[in-house]
């Protein structure tokens, strides 16, 4: 039995049998008051429509998501307030909205309005986060006034809104390939044309080798004419990513969030240049990307989008590694085809992986360390001293404040 | 830093103004229920006690930031004494008493008691001194002033005429004018401060706040005649339905908890013939009791004087007088102190009337037959079907699953053992008007509600025919098992070594 009710019935009782009219007034007055509120708990917050929507579903770390909250009053009851408390992701911030911090679920995306009979109300906010990963935004606790602006109901509506924050993508340079005969893709230089692909002619220059002259089309355009042919190189890429930072283990929580963070901005800014020299690439690493599946992969290809596929996996990648880096190189091995360039992303000292790229070599791959972390050089040099190709990819500050990707 | 409100400040200013009307009517009933017990009119109404509160929460909002706390706890204590010292003053009587020859501040205390009732106004008005109020001052102002008058008025009855009659008279009025403002203010103050917590823009929600005002005034003027003519038929009433739980009795038994209810009953009323047989009739002669007195003037020589008296009876008062001023001290320096609250920038927000929902078909809700389990033949076809679902809920096999359409469920029946077409053409009449608009003919409809009769016979037989089946089923399954579980248990022997599957590993 609820307090209230039972006391404006106990006042106008009691006044009635009393004869004090004072009280019958205050037991009329409070019955009035808790009516108001029962209609209001009845039909209140019930005809209203709580809808979030997000301007989009992924964003490059820096850049902002609108979020429009509709709020609809379905009912013929005005209501005084309405108060919606989002639960939003750890490491969401509002612009020029704090978050409010409650007691029962912590920081709380609070909006609270004034809403006529059937009225609709847009809210435009502007969402930002502290890194890459993915956010949600919900479920919301509703919560409303009555005739007299007593809180009535409360009620939580289930929605979530996700979304997807890429990692920071800086500007890279591209990395400089083999050119291989036999491949589609244009070399760098002229050396390594392919005779067998005829890509048409063009005027002599000197310096032209007589040998490529087009007697024909030199006849039939009165002047001489050389032979074009499609050049090659390599075309397959394979970013193999470790995900480990320390060399002790892999479940220390030492780990320094940024240093992840800087290799993770290193390798979305390699894919999105490599994505830029129209190779076929693609990304393995051994850590979680929201599943179940301890290795995180997206295949070799160049269709369009491919760097937007890799950025989303780096962008869902835990900070811990899922399994060692050794057995994802092992994975690789028999996953790759021969002749596919895989660029070995580590922080690490590679001694311990000169045995998996070894292996690699063998099977036909060929191998780029791609040394970053602060150790960098002294990791690239140990790779060279074992006879692989190695490279130093480091960011030229903060990796939220990094202007481009020094690659040495 | 404080919130500021995005309200206009008028807006602003209105809860406070109510508080301080409301603060000043129940303070008015308890210095008209002193100055009653001392014989005399009240001179301080509600005007002059509202003039007081407000003079303390702008004293409080002006001093309370520029003063340091200790000084303002004691600047309080002097603005309230101050206050305390003009209520009392007011009276005429008391100005002739002070400056009269033998007179002084007990003099003017005893001709105008219900004076001492402003330094109380003053000191609430320290309560009401930041904007927006504090909501939980306001409930604790609603709750508390309420239980004060419930009890001044119970107090006053006691009071012989005329002085009764006019203090519940005015009394009425101060609770009438009490009420109203405070439920009022109260609304405006939850409004306001639910503005500020969520960057909401001020948006006059008029149709909220012109409703509320309505049944405010509405209340505000038909409580007094209400509660005149409910007041005996509520007394009417008990006393009827007391006498019929006695018959109710009296023919079913008694027993130990009825007896035991029926007693508290009695007391209950015992009680309430007491209290109104203390209630005087006859005017009472006006020096009887309070002329020249209401306050004893002193323990040495007086003629209430207690020969035996140890403490001195300006001592109590002094020590009354001093635990006064530290409560109020503290008070005053708890309540100015600041609460701490964020900025919230108003966000970018588009507001609109959007009656879209006229467009959906009226869905009217059930009504107290419905509700019973009784339901009226369906008028139209669209509402025939929805009366044939809602009956075939829960029935098992026939009812509709959340996830299927109307044309889906009515296939899936006709396809399942109950081959007729009926369902289907009544589904599609439904989804013709609900889904497409469509008018039906009137021949429709009647067709669509023959369908409905004809087919709640059928499916709910249908709906029999399977629950009996999958009873049997649900039989036969059980009785494999047991089958299963004597073929199980009848291999194990009480002492055999259990399975290794099941034997601890070390």
């Amino acid at each position: 039995m609820r307090l209230a009710p039972t006391a404006s019935v106990v006042l106008i009782v009691a006044g009635a049998l009393a004869h004090v009219p004072v009280m019958m007034v205050l037991g009329l007055v409070a019955g009035i008051v808790e009516l108001g509120h029962a209609a209001w708990e009845r039909r209140g917050l019930r005809g209203v429509d709580y809808v979030r929507h997000l301007d989009t579903d992924r964003v490059g770390w820096g850049d902002e998501v609108g979020l429009t909250i509709e709020v609809w009053n379905r009912t013929g009851l005005p209501l005084p307030w309405v108060r919606a408390d989002d639960d939003p992701a750890p490491g969401i911030t509002v612009l020029d909205q704090p978050l409010v911090e409650t007691d029962r679920i912590g920081d709380v995306l609070r909006n609270v309005w004034t809403l006529a009979p059937s009225e609709r109300v847009f809210r435009h906010l502007r969402l930002v986060t502290d890194r890459r990963g993915v956010f949600t935004l919900g479920p919301v606790r509703l919560s409303g006034g009555d005739l007299f602006a007593r809180p009535t109901t409360f009620e939580e509506r289930g929605g979530i809104d996700r979304f997807i924050v890429r990692p920071r993508v800086v500007a890279a340079p591209e990395l400089a390939r083999p050119d291989r005969w036999g491949e589609i893709e244009r070399a760098r230089t002229g050396l390594s044309e392919d005779p067998s692909r005829f890509a048409g002619i063009r005027p002599w220059v000197p310096g032209d080798s007589i040998r490529r002259i087009h007697p024909r089309a030199s006849a039939r355009l009165r002047q001489p004419m050389v032979k074009r042919y499609e050049p090659s190189r390599d075309r397959e890429v394979l970013i193999a990513l470790d995900i480990q930072i320390e060399t002790e283990s892999s479940w220390s929580s030492a780990v320094n969030p940024d240093e992840v963070e800087a290799l993770y901005v290193v390798a979305a800014s390699l894919a999105t240049s490599l994505e830029r020299g129209h190779s076929a690439f693609g990304i393995v690493a051994a850590g979680y990307a929201h599943s179940t599946r301890k290795l995180a992969s997206v295949a070799i290809s160049d269709a369009p989008g491919q760097a937007g596929r890799v950025l989303d996996l780096l962008a869902r990648l835990s900070t811990f590694p899922s399994a060692s880096f050794e057995r994802l190189l092992a994975i690789v091995r028999r996953s790759v085809r021969p002749g596919t360039v895989v660029i070995a992303l580590t922080c690490r000292e590679p001694d311990a992986f000169l045995r998996s790229f070894r292996l690699l070599e063998r099977a036909g791959c060929h191998v780029v360390v791609l040394a970053s972390g602060p150790d960098a050089v002294a990791n690239a040099r140990r790779a060279r001293a074992a006879g692989f190709t190695a490279r130093t990819a480091v960011l030229d500050g903060p990796w939220p404040s990094a202007g481009r990707l020094l690659v040495a | 830093m404080n919130r500021a409100s995005r309200a206009p400040l008028l807006v602003r200013l209105a809860p406070l103004g109510l508080i301080v009307v409301a603060e000043a009517a129940w303070i008015a009933i308890v210095g008209g229920l002193i100055q009653e017990y001392s014989l005399r009119a009240p001179i301080l109404g509600v005007v002059e006690l509202g003039a007081f509160v407000l003079l303390g929460a702008i004293a409080a909002n002006v001093l309370a930031r520029r003063l340091r706390p200790g000084r303002w706890a004691v600047a309080s204590i002097l603005i309230v004494a101050a206050g305390t010292l003009a209520g009392i003053l007011a009276a005429p009587d008391a100005r002739a008493a002070l400056e009269g020859p033998g007179g002084g501040l007990a003099a003017a205390v005893a001709r105008h008691p219900g004076g001492l009732v402003a330094g109380l106004a003053v000191f609430r008005g320290f309560r009401h001194a930041r904007l927006p109020l504090d909501e939980d001052a306001l409930r604790h102002l609603f709750a508390g002033g309420a239980v004060v008058a419930i009890f001044g008025s119970l107090a006053g009855t006691l009071v012989a005429e005329p002085f009764r009659d006019r203090f519940l008279s005015d009394a009425l009025g101060q609770v009438v004018l009490f009420a109203v403002t405070a439920v009022l203010g109260l609304a405006l103050t939850r409004q306001l401060t639910a503005e500020l917590e969520g960057a909401e823009r001020w948006t006059p929600n008029t149709s909220w706040l012109g409703l509320v005002a309505i049944v405010v005034a509405i209340t505000g003027f038909a409580v007094v005649p209400a509660s005149t003519i409910a007041s005996p038929l509520v007394e009417l009433a008990i006393y009827l339905l007391l006498a019929a739980l006695l018959v109710v009795g009296a023919l079913i038994g008694w027993t130990r908890q009825t007896v035991a209810g029926l007693i508290a009953v009695v007391v209950v009323f015992v009680v309430i013939g007491i209290f109104l047989s203390m209630s005087p009739s006859e005017s009472a002669d006006p020096g009887s009791i309070g002329a020249g007195g209401g306050l004893p003037t002193g323990g040495d020589g007086g003629s209430g004087a207690s020969a035996a008296s140890a403490i001195p009876i300006e001592v109590v008062y002094g020590l009354a007088v001093v635990l006064v001023a530290l409560i109020v001290g503290a008070l005053a320096w708890y309540w100015a102190q600041g609460r701490g609250l964020a900025v919230v920038a108003p966000a970018l927000e588009t507001r609109f009337i959007d009656r879209s929902r006229g467009n959906e078909p009226s869905r009217p809700a059930p009504g107290w037959l419905a509700r019973l389990g009784i339901h009226l033949s369906p008028g139209d076809a669209p509402n025939a079907y929805l009366a044939l679902i809602r009956e075939l809920a829960g029935k098992v096999g026939v009812e509709r699953d959340a996830a299927e359409t109307p044309r889906e469920h009515a296939h899936r029946l006709r396809t399942s053992g109950t081959p007729a077409l009926g369902l289907e053409l009544l589904a599609a009449d439904y989804a013709l008007a609900r889904f497409a608009g469509e008018r039906l003919t009137p021949r429709e409809h009647r067709r669509g509600v023959d369908r409905w009769r004809a087919l709640r016979l059928r499916l709910s037989a249908r709906s029999e025919e399977i629950r009996a089946t999958a009873a049997a089923i649900e039989l036969e399954k059980l009785d494999r098992g047991q089958r299963f579980e004597r073929t199980m248990t009848g291999a194990a022997q009480p002492g055999d070594a259990p399975p290794t599957d099941v034997t601890p590993h070390g």
